[in-house]
């Protein structure tokens, strides 16, 4: 695929999100609200495809997705009962920064993101080749991180 | 009275409160990150009040919120990095 | 109480806890850093659930649509200035040290 398709592609995408967006908020769907969203949806998408492009930004690989988000639920569970165990006792409260090497073809921006929602760790830094600069409460690995590293398999 | 303008003065109360408090004292990231948690929790306060209130028009309040708030952080965040150098 | 509702309540008493939970976590937890873990739960457990609570209670339709996007928006903006906050605390305590 060419460079202009793909970028048409990802315009076509923001449009067709920024539209969906505008037809779940507003109260009465009508063929004028509807022209006006997609209107006002193509504005976005071109200051969005512009942003994007500007910024570098890319979602990154699909690698371990699955399983990423498998073991997120569970892990966001636990990380949260853990924080309370630290609130209530203050023996409880370590932590340090330790580096997670993510699997080859993990995308950083969602493996952090995602690693960044569990109360049990934050990402800090990112560099390259998929290595995180990571805040985590414990030293043993939660079972997203060690979904998204691939570790202990 | 129902249970969601019970919950929204009790998060108000027990979960913005402390926020503020931390906002008022320590360094510049200590009160940004007791603003950050406040603006996440008045999102969540202003759709249990549109809810307790039976006024859907007032969910957009939160909707704002939850949109501005973080442009807001990040514009702190800049600002204090700028500070850094 | 019809299930609906009972299932509303529960969810909601969930996110609130939740919500409290991360509240004084920031206020008793010592440190820069470890302060900073009480961020997530609220955005990405707390908001969510609430807002999961009023969809139900809200019963289907685009109403309650509305309600999850906004949670979603509220996980979503949380956890990128959770990390945003994480990586100006990292930074500034980087230079008090020098």
């Amino acid at each position: 695929m060419g460079v202009e398709m793909r970028t048409m592609l990802e315009l076509l995408l923001w449009w067709g999100v920024l539209l969906l967006l505008n037809t779940v908020f507003i109260s009465s769907v009508s063929p004028l609200e509807m022209a006006v969203g997609g209107g006002v949806a193509l504005l976005g998408a071109l200051g969005a495809v512009a942003v994007r492009r500007a910024s570098g930004a890319t979602p990154g690989g699909p690698a371990r997705l699955a399983r990423a988000l498998w073991a997120f639920p569970w892990t966001l569970l636990a990380d949260t009962g853990r924080l309370a165990l630290a609130v209530a006792s203050p023996a409880h409260r370590r932590g340090g920064f330790r580096t997670v090497r993510l699997a080859p073809g993990t995308g950083a921006a969602w493996g952090a993101a995602l690693l960044s929602s569990t109360p049990g760790a934050y990402a800090v830094e990112s560099r390259d080749g998929g290595e995180l600069t990571v805040h985590a409460m414990e030293d043993q690995l939660s079972s997203l991180e060690r979904a998204l590293t691939g570790a202990g398999e | 009275m129902n249970a969601w303008l019970i919950a929204a003065a009790v998060l108000a109360a027990c979960g913005v409160g402390p926020c503020l408090l931390l906002g008022l004292r320590g360094s510049p990231e200590q009160r940004l990150a007791g603003l950050n948690l406040a603006a996440t929790i008045t999102s969540v306060v202003l759709l249990l009040l549109a809810q307790g209130f039976s006024r859907t028009s007032y969910t957009d309040l939160a909707l704002d919120l939850a949109v501005l708030a973080p442009a807001g952080t990040l514009v702190f965040t800049r600002f204090l990095a700028g500070r850094q150098q | 109480m019809t299930p609906r509702h009972t299932l509303a309540l529960v969810l909601l008493v969930a996110g609130a806890a939740a919500l409290l939970l991360a509240a004084l976590a920031l206020a008793v937890l010592p440190g820069p850093y470890l302060r900073l873990h009480a961020l997530s739960p609220a955005a990405a457990l707390g908001a969510p659930l609430v807002a999961l609570a009023l969809a139900v209670d809200t019963g289907p339709g685009r109403a309650a649509v509305k309600l999850l996007v906004i949670g979603l928006l509220l996980a979503i903006g949380g956890t990128v200035t959770t990390m945003a906050v994480a990586r100006t605390t990292v930074r500034a305590e980087r230079k008090a040290q020098q």
